[in-house]
């Protein structure tokens, strides 16, 4: 499983919670992985968008500017799932080599 | 210094990604730098540098396509008006130098005549590609008004033009008569003269390609003239220095050559008129 793979499933499970304020998200998400840059966490976000996986809406705010917000498809919680199943394989395997 | 990255940003969006798209990613990116107060530094250090940030956005196929039509409408712009422009310069005493202990002159490879019979394609690629390329998109609306700069380097052109036409006359009018009564460096002047005008034409037309992109697509109203202008000047330039003056005793020579000028311009006139619609 690649670190990409790792970051698009974070990010469809945090979405998985409930829908995600934009920047909200990439910080979250730059706070747990600092050493990836919020602009390649974005274009993961932006690619999930265009294949589907994700759906953006504008959201009520009380006064200020208009936000946008993330949530996640029928078809992304498909793909939440895969990758779900396949990080626990990885997991287990890596496991069974005694790594920790 | 938010403003900095954002115009950086901006920049490179626009060059990378379809028109919509990167308004899109502005938008977002001016959303996400508005909401913490962060200095320059610490915005290159969380959101990578600007033209990182916009590559990693690319589709690589819809980029790729990009570039090929970029580098197809510049190989359609550049060669009349590079190619004539190194050809009067080659060979000339003022790039004469010594060095490693020999005399060098500056010599560059007639590549002009090998494109001078290509010069009708070139016009016709560009301008259709640029029409086709650059055409309003769907939903977009019909803005009336037109980009800060257009008319200027627009006059600028048509002048150009203007120059290349009364080159045209005097070579189309009688040339043996022109020859007797033009010294050679009158000729010389001209001729070279000619050569720049296609050259700034063909370095306007390629900034108006880029700003067509990364602007406003009616910067093609500015490509189109300054293609024709360059194919033009080649046409009137192949003239002045391939013409065979043996056939200028027939009557009508100048007939198809008038009506080859002729269509060029009306071409380039035209695709101007319906980009600046």
């Amino acid at each position: 499983m690649l670190k990409r793979d790792l970051l698009e499933l974070c990010l469809l499970h945090v979405l998985n919670q409930g829908d995600q304020y934009g920047y909200e998200l990439l910080r979250l998400l730059h706070g747990v992985f600092p050493d990836v840059q919020e602009s390649a966490i974005y274009a993961i976000l932006r690619q999930l968008c265009r294949e589907g996986a994700t759906e953006r809406y504008q959201g009520e705010t009380s006064g200020g500017p208009v936000r946008k917000y993330y949530r996640l498809t029928k078809e992304g919680r498909g793909r939440y799932d895969a990758l779900l199943t396949t990080w626990r394989e990885t997991r287990d395997a890596v496991a069974a080599l005694g790594i920790q | 210094m938010k403003k900095d990255y954002l115009s950086s940003l901006s920049r490179a969006a626009r060059w990378c990604l379809p028109p919509a798209e990167a308004a899109e990613v502005l938008e977002d990116y001016r959303d996400l730098i508005e909401q913490e107060p962060r200095s320059e530094e610490a915005l290159r250090r969380d959101l990578g540098s600007p033209w990182n940030a916009a590559r990693q956005l690319v589709q690589p196929k819809a980029y790729r396509r990009w570039v090929a039509v970029f580098a197809v409408l510049a190989a359609c712009v550049l060669p009349p008006a590079v190619l004539p422009l190194l050809r009067e310069l080659s060979g000339r005493a003022m790039f004469r130098f010594d060095a490693y202990g020999a005399d060098w002159l500056w010599w560059f490879p007639d590549l002009c005549d090998k494109v001078i019979p290509f010069r009708t394609g070139l016009l016709l690629a560009g301008v259709a590609l640029a029409l086709v390329w650059f055409r309003r998109g769907k939903g977009e609306d019909k803005c009336r008004t037109l980009p800060k700069g257009v008319m200027p380097l627009l006059l600028l052109l048509l002048m150009g033009m203007a120059f290349q036409w009364v080159n045209a006359w005097i070579l189309l009018n009688e040339p043996v008569k022109v020859w007797e009564w033009l010294t050679s460096e009158i000729v010389e002047a001209l001729r070279l003269a000619m050569t720049l005008d296609m050259f700034v034409m063909g370095v306007i037309g390629v900034f108006a390609l880029v700003k067509a992109r990364m602007t406003n697509r009616r910067w093609r109203a500015v490509y189109i003239p300054a293609l024709a202008g360059s194919v033009l000047g080649m046409a009137i330039y192949a003239l002045w220095c391939y013409a065979d003056l043996s056939a200028v005793d027939t009557a009508g020579w100048q007939t198809p050559i008038l009506l080859e000028y002729i269509a060029i311009t009306v071409l380039g006139l035209v695709g101007t008129g319906v980009s600046l619609c």
